[in-house]
């Protein structure tokens, strides 16, 4: 197979694109037919090995229809001890690497799972067309694709799936991190993007590949800071005294403080999570560009991206297996875990439903009819914008992560724009169902200023959620008098999150862990923010 | 008229066509467009030349100067727009600079910079360029150079042939174009119009390009008007041309004369150029083929003369090594699809043999390569395959296939829409393709297309023509018998003629199990005929879920199923499960397995599967014959069997313990108060009490035991392996259990039960019966519930046996006959031995002057004498070599066994010493008890010389039987040895006056 660099070498673009981005091209028959292909060869590959007949509950099925009746759907306790001790000899295909994830507190130390060297292959040239179409405004635009791209290195490390990605990328196009990937994984978090936006002053760089809150998080900072700028230390560095210049005078012109986008022509923004979506207008507000949001996983790889218009995302067919479980069976089965939810696959999938996505690995992978327990919305069946012929999707969020009161639904997406759209300057959050007088949606926030009352404050998110939720506001709008929950808010002293930041890191806790999770905190979690508050209480009193 | 304006004519005349056709055809696209405006301005230029060198306008030849200037920069700009519509993406293609350039030079030529001035010399315009034509020489070379370099660079990377040849047609025209005008300039292009020549040429290189190379993309039937277009205004354009060189050298008028002759030699010359175009063109391919022209020829007869062959092989087997040697490529193949399967296999490889890594490749219905194919139906390189999207669906093992197998081109051969065949080729042996293989490739399939699908259907229909004879010689082997197990053998005896069986079995689905009804193998089994294993992640369980063949082509490398284990033990690779069908329903599979890998092909699997429903069917009838015999045997009221199946077991029974020895007893058993039952309850209470009988009858017989209905309110009972003594408690069960179980309210329900002992009490079914008949009718007149044998009837009738109470009454001696050709008859060798003996006996005891009863008692000593052996096997019996120690101590104990059989009839005891000693000899060296003399009872001494004679004047398996006289000269020498002298004596007496009688 040719590498991305040599077709982009010798110009062969139209070649360029359909290799690195060509499933947007498909047809719904053409997705399906390369899916139940692959899955077939997957089938037959488990067959061959005792973690994949231990997975397929007897003889190898024959037929996709047979692989969907006969395998139960799996959680990762289904691949221990084999993928927890890492036992290669048990799986389908020896694996290239290894990725981890962040796993969930107190379940496993982590889940590791492998990566097929086909697997990793295919995935290495898909990075490449999500880079692509970052940084495009069409199909078989190159014009603004770099031959050696610099990329901002603010991502998990390796054996994190999001450094392995990067390392994948070098596969297919020789680029430039900053810092180097080498140096990058010797330095924390913080540090990795410190030194990666110092080099960037200096150097420039095309892309950056992570957290979008990052990029708002660095935006924010210079236009605070680009009243104050010592220019001193960069005498030394025209490269960063010429791009600082560029950057106030454009500021200057404009009359505003200076933004990230005066100082860098960012060529493309690929991030991954909840957080794209929420910040995605602040961000082309700081950086001049919305972010390309992903939709990846440690057990999936890629499994949907956007595509240049940055809308919804499309399914990528050749990595996995996809199957989805419409919204009424996955509460089934929450009710009764011994339920097996029934699955569709895209081509029976509604516009404006919600479904928990189900992966099988290709290419040799080891995850068979696993659920990642993420929730996605279909949002078309088609894109005719763009001439995508197959279903679009919006990452929704955990599918545990959801709110469910008696009418409404609410997803960790929902709660989060709601407070990002109120216009509150806020630190972090947490939201909890609670059930006592009636049920009611409990936030739990730490503001950056001091405004706004607690009362002020639920109802204003609770009119955001109205906007937000077309179910939620037509329920709104006609029953505004007897809706089904409250909203409210309670205000955690300044200092909280970072506190508990803190106090993870002293424990020891990896990168996932150090922010608590957004819906439902434990109740340990809960009371290490609460103590917070009554400290403070205390101190008051 | 200038002659020189000869020349911008026929550039006129040679764009024209090109033009025509290139504005007709629609749709237009960009680089349509692009080419149109250019042909437009080529034209423009030409005819501005022609103008100015015909001086119909001397007095504007100024005008005319400066409009040839513009027109040639306005043509020169279009080409560059045309061809830099070539360049890769991403390259400047300077337009801004170009129409820059074009502006300075209208400019200049309007404010009479350029040309400078006109001349007239001789009536002839010249134009006075001057210095400034510099300016517009050097954006025209920039651009030439420009284009030239940024196609040359491509040239290095371009894979696509066709892309490949235009732009070389570009780079050509442009170095034409440049080289020609530049020309001009120079002084004696001022006389001579060379640039136009450049023009015609140009004109030529592009409709050629168009044509063969499609440069501009207009549909065929435009191309070849284009193509006969160029050629008859090409010949008119050098048929003017040479005139033109005729009036320059030769200064000759052209009158109408002149014209005409010319006109008839060009028309001569075009006759004789069409009919010699042929060699022109093969000394021409000659040149550029080469090597390679020869094998190009004849694969192009191949294809004219392909349509009279109907021959699968002999069609493929030329074409193939003739398409490799024309494209000089490495390897090539041709692949069909499969019966059966549809996936498409090698039928024709070349270089033949498995070394060819073409050999194995197989391309999956569903692999998207053959769905490509089929629904583009035109070429796929090795490229496209790591390109376009819908390849990714192709498996790593495919991949590693295709590239193993050096893979450079997949080409379809399309039969009336239908995707019939690939021609697969490897990469070439140097270079890579050009358009030339390609287009020749592409014509060779289209014209094979049909020969091929043709040659292919006919090979399909012979194979199952085939097939057909085979399964219907296979289905008469089926029908031969309804015992499946008997005609398996033969009917896979039969199969490997045409398949690799290595072992096969038949199995059926009973419950949660399966039955292995019938195992044939070549190389051992795991298991064996008739046994069960457990149904769950069996092979068989997938297909008779699936109902569909399953195939396990390769076991070392994928075994599925917890059985494949075995399978390997047993050196098996690859295993065909086929369901049984019946109706709808599978009721179990039939399996065909090889030693060899990937041993059966999908059209084998089809075959069998047709197969596999005959067998199903035959098993099916053989089931339903079993449920009809078995319903004839079984009585309706009780479930019990009737009557006619206990004749048939009783009929077995006594085969059996005829051949391996042993004895069996029948009870018959009858209600004693059934009348009155039914006189008291009706008969539908007595129908319902016989059937809760049948019920405690089942209940209280041993496994091994039979209970049947006899008749009415009659039933019998058979216990094989059974003596008479051991059968009376089972008897006195059945009894017991029927007087406390069945429920009969106020009429109390007792049974008499007649017992009978085979041999003992009868030798034939008739005997038997009426033996049990006998005991139930004498339990019955006893006052009935109670059990009764034989033995018991007989024992009271007399007074305890003395040595002189024979039997006297004639049912007692039939008996007595029976008993003694039961014996006869378990001896192959020795029939009418018994009977022989005891005519000998008889015969020598009268000799003696015995009494009547004594010589009574010796002839029934002597037909009984060898009654132990009905406890001997048959296998040692008549065992034709020497028998073994422990065979000859069985042999040895049959005295003993003949009296133990006749102690239980009492009226025979008298016989018990003759029986017992009649193979003791008279010097003690016999056996039971080694006596000696006359210790030896008289009955044995007789039956000794009798039985000894009758013997040796029968045959036997190792001997033919003696004459007389020698089995008298054998008793002579026996005497005082074996036998008691005097009694051989006086038998040699006897036996001179006897009739001879010797058995062979």
């Amino acid at each position: 197979m040719p590498k991305v660099i040599e077709l982009l070498q010798r110009r062969r673009n139209e070649e360029l694109w359909q290799m690195s981005c060509g499933f947007l091209k498909l047809s719904l028959e053409q997705f399906m037919a390369i899916q139940k292909r692959l899955l077939l060869e997957q089938m037959r590959l488990l067959g061959g090995s005792e973690l994949g007949r231990k997975l397929l509950h007897g003889p190898r099925p024959e037929t996709v229809e047979e692989f969907r009746r006969r395998v139960p759907l799996t959680s990762y306790a289904d691949y221990c001890p084999e993928l927890l001790e890492q036992q290669e000899e048990t799986l389908p295909v020896k694996p290239a690497l290894w990725v981890r994830t962040s796993g969930k507190s107190g379940e496993y130390p982590c889940k590791w799972v492998p990566v097929t060297p086909a697997y990793a292959q295919e995935m290495s040239v898909i990075m490449c067309g999500i880079g692509m179409l970052s940084s495009s405004r069409k199909w078989g635009e190159t014009s603004s694709f770099p031959q050696h791209p610099r990329i901002v290195y603010s991502v998990a490390p390796r054996p994190y799936v999001s450094g392995a990605m990067a390392s994948m990328l070098g596969q297919q196009a020789p680029s430039d991190y900053l810092p180097p990937i080498g140096v990058a994984e010797r330095l924390s978090f913080e540090g990795r993007v410190r030194l990666g936006f110092k080099q960037a002053l200096s150097r420039g760089f095309d892309y950056f590949f992570g957290l979008s809150m990052v990029l708002v998080t660095v935006g924010d900072k210079f236009s605070q800071s680009s009243n104050r700028v010592d220019i001193r230390p960069l005498l030394s560095k025209p490269g960063a005294l010429f791009r600082l210049t560029k950057g106030l005078t454009r500021s200057r012109l404009a009359r505003r403080p200076m933004l990230p986008k005066d100082l860098w022509s960012i060529k493309g923004i690929i991030s991954s999570g909840l957080d794209s979506a929420v910040y995605r207008d602040r961000i082309k507000e700081l950086w001049g560009k919305y972010p390309l949001d992903v939709y990846s996983s440690s057990e999936g790889g890629f499994i949907a991206t956007q595509a240049w218009d940055s809308q919804g995302m499309t399914f990528i067919p050749n990595l996995n297996f996809l199957e989805f479980i419409p919204e009424e069976e996955h509460f089934k089965w929450q009710q009764d875990h011994s339920y097996q939810p029934r699955t569709l696959l895209l081509d029976e999938v509604k516009a404006g439903e919600n479904y928990e996505i189900v992966i099988t690995n290709f290419h040799g992978g080891a995850l068979v009819r696993y659920r990642p327990e993420d929730m996605v919305r279909i949002i078309s069946l088609r894109d005719e914008k763009l001439g995508i012929n197959t279903p679009q999707m919006v990452f929704e969020g955990r599918a545990s992560d959801l709110l469910d009161f008696d009418v409404t639904r609410l997803t960790e997406k929902t709660i989060w724009q709601a407070i990002e759209n109120s216009g509150i300057p806020y630190e972090d959050w947490v939201a909890r169902k609670e059930v006592m007088e009636g049920m009611a949606l409990h936030l739990y926030i730490e503001l950056k200023g001091d405004v706004g009352n607690e009362d002020d404050l639920a109802a204003s998110v609770k009119e955001q959620l109205a906007l937000l939720d077309s179910s939620f506001a037509g329920f709104y709008n006609d029953f505004s008098g007897s809706i089904d929950f409250r909203v409210e808010v309670t205000l955690l002293p300044k200092g909280t999150f970072a506190n508990y930041t803190a106090q993870r890191q002293a424990e020891g806790a990896d990168l996932a862990h150090l922010k608590p999770p957004h819906i439902n905190p434990p109740g340990k979690v809960l009371s290490l923010l609460l103590g917070s508050l009554e400290a403070e209480a205390l101190a008051a009193g | 008229m200038n002659i020189y304006a000869l020349f911008p004519l026929i550039a006129i005349a040679a764009y024209i066509p090109l033009l025509v056709i290139t504005m007709g055809s629609r749709p237009w696209r960009r680089q349509h467009r692009l080419f149109t405006l250019f042909l437009v301005a080529a034209v423009m230029w030409s005819l501005t030349d022609f103008l100015w060198r015909s001086n119909f306008w001397p007095q504007y030849g100024l005008i005319l100067g400066k409009a040839i200037l513009i027109t040639l920069t306005w043509m020169a700009m279009q080409l560059h727009c045309f061809t830099s519509s070539f360049f890769p993406p991403r390259t400047g293609r300077w337009l801004p600079f170009a129409w820059a350039s074009f502006a300075v030079v209208f400019v200049l030529a309007v404010l009479g910079f350029i040309p400078e001035s006109v001349s007239v010399i001789d009536g002839k315009l010249y134009p006075v360029y001057g210095l400034w034509i510099v300016v517009m020489a050097i954006p025209l070379v920039t651009l030439a150079v420009r284009n030239v370099t940024v196609f040359s660079k491509r040239l290095k990377t371009v894979d696509n042939p066709m892309l490949y040849n235009q732009i070389v047609t570009l780079i050509i025209s442009i170095y034409v174009l440049a080289v020609f005008i530049l020309a001009a300039i120079l002084p004696w292009g001022r006389e001579i119009p060379i640039s136009h020549l450049g023009n015609i040429l140009v004109a030529f290189i592009l409709s050629y390009s168009t044509i063969r190379h499609q440069l501009i993309d207009i549909r065929l039937v435009l191309r070849r008007a284009l193509s006969w277009g160029t050629l008859v205004i090409g010949g008119i354009g050098i048929y003017l041309l040479l005139f033109f060189l005729v009036h320059l050298w030769f200064n000759f008028e052209l009158r109408p004369i002149m014209l005409g002759t010319g006109l008839a030699g060009a028309a001569i010359a075009v006759v004789l150029i069409f009919l010699t175009r042929g060699v022109f063109q093969q000394k021409i391919d000659q040149v550029f083929y080469w090597k390679t022209y020869d094998y190009r020829q004849r694969l192009s007869d191949f294809a004219d003369r392909i349509q009279d062959v109907f021959n699968l092989k002999e069609l493929g087997g030329e074409m193939l090594p003739l398409v490799m040697r024309a494209i000089n490529c490495r390897g090539a193949c041709l692949l069909f699809p499969e019966g059966g399967s549809g996936d498409f296999t090698p039928q024709f490889i070349e270089p033949q043999g498995e070394a060819n890594p073409l050999y194995n490749l197989r391309l999956r219905q569903d692999n998207p390569v053959v769905q490509y194919l089929s629904q583009q139906r035109r070429m796929l390189t090795i490229q496209n395959l790591d390109i376009l999207p819908e390849f990714r669906s192709l498996w790593e093992k495919e991949k590693e296939a295709i590239t193993t197998a050096d893979i450079e081109l997949f080409l379809p051969v399309i039969s009336r829409d239908k995707l019939v065949s690939i021609l697969v080729l490897s990469g070439k042996q140097s270079g890579r393709y050009l358009l030339e293989d390609i287009s020749l490739l592409e014509e060779v399939t289209s014209r094979v297309a049909v020969s091929l699908e043709r040659g292919y259907l006919y090979e399909e229909a012979r194979q199952r023509e085939e097939e057909l004879s085979l399964i219907g010689h296979l289905a008469s082997i089926m029908t031969s018998s309804l015992d499946i197990r008997q005609i398996y053998d033969s009917f896979i005896r039969e199969l490997r003629k045409v398949l690799d069986v290595d072992w096969a079995a038949l199995t059926l689905v009973e419950g949660e199990e399966l039955n292995l009804l019938a195992i044939t193998s070549e190389i051992g089994s795991a298991w064996k005929t008739g046994d069960r294993l457990p149904l769950k992640d069996t092979a068989t369980e997938w297909v008779v879920t699936n109902k569909v063949p399953l195939l396990e082509p390769n076991l070392p490398e994928e075994s599925r199923f917890w059985t494949g284990k075995y399978h390997l033990q047993q050196g098996i690779q690859s295993l065909v499960f086929l369901p049984l069908m019946v109706g709808s329903e599978a009721i179990g599979s039939m399996c065909v397995a090889s030693r060899r890998p990937n041993a059966y092909s999908q059209s084998q699997i089809q075959l069998l599967s047709q197969l596999a429903s005959r067998i199903a069917m035959s098993i099916e009838n053989a089931r339903l014959y079993a449920q009809a015999e078995q319903r004839a045997r079984v009585d309706e009221l009780t479930g019990l069997w009737n009557r006619r199946h206990l004749m048939e077991r009783i009929q077995v029974e006594i085969g059996r313990h005829s051949r391996y020895g042993g004895t069996f007893s029948v009870v018959i058993l009858d209600l004693d108060s059934f009348k009155a039952f039914n006189d008291t309850y009706g008969h539908i209470e007595g129908d319902r009490l016989l059937k809760q009988l049948g019920l405690v009858l089942k209940g209280a017989i041993r496994d091994a035991d039979e209970a049947f209905r006899y008749g009415g309110d009659e039933f019998a009972i058979l216990l094989p392996q059974t003596s008479i003594k051991d059968a009376h408690e089972v008897a006195e069960r059945v009894r017991h259990r029927i007087t406390s179980e069945v429920k009969t309210g106020s009429v109390s329900m007792t049974a008499s039960l007649g017992l009978a002992s085979w041999p003992i009490d009868g030798i034939a079914i008739s005997e038997i019966i009426s033996a049990a008949d006998k005991a139930l009718y004498y339990a019955k007149q006893k006052g009935g519930n109670q059990s009764q044998a034989v033995l018991e009837i007989l024992s009271p009738l007399s007074e305890p046996p003395s040595k002189t109470d024979l039997p006297q009454d004639k049912g007692a001696f039939s008996i007595i006959h029976a008993l003694a050709a039961a014996v006869d008859a378990k001896d192959h060798y020795a029939h009418d031995h018994s009977q022989r003996v005891k005519d000998y006996a008889v015969a020598l005891s009268r000799g003696l002057d015995l009494e009547p009863a004594d010589i009574a008692r010796i002839s029934i000593c002597a037909l009984l004498h060898d009654i132990g052996k009905l406890g001997i096997s048959d296998e040692i019996l008549n065992k034709a070599s020497k028998l073994n120690a422990e065979e000859w101590e069985i042999i040895k104990y049959h005295p003993q066994m003949g009296t133990d059989i006749v102690s239980h009839i009492p009226q025979l005891s008298a016989c018990m010493p003759g029986i017992l000693y009649h193979h003791e000899n008279y010097d003690g060296t016999g056996y039971l008890l080694g006596l000696k003399a006359n210790a030896i009872p008289l009955d044995a001494r007789i039956l000794r010389v009798a039985d000894a004679f009758a013997a040796m004047t029968s045959a036997r398996p190792y001997r033919d039987a003696l004459s007389q006289e020698e089995a008298v000269e054998e008793l002579k020498t026996g005497a005082g040895k074996q036998f008691d002298p005097a009694l051989v004596e006086s038998f040699i007496a006897l036996v001179k006056n006897m009739p001879m009688v010797t058995t062979q």
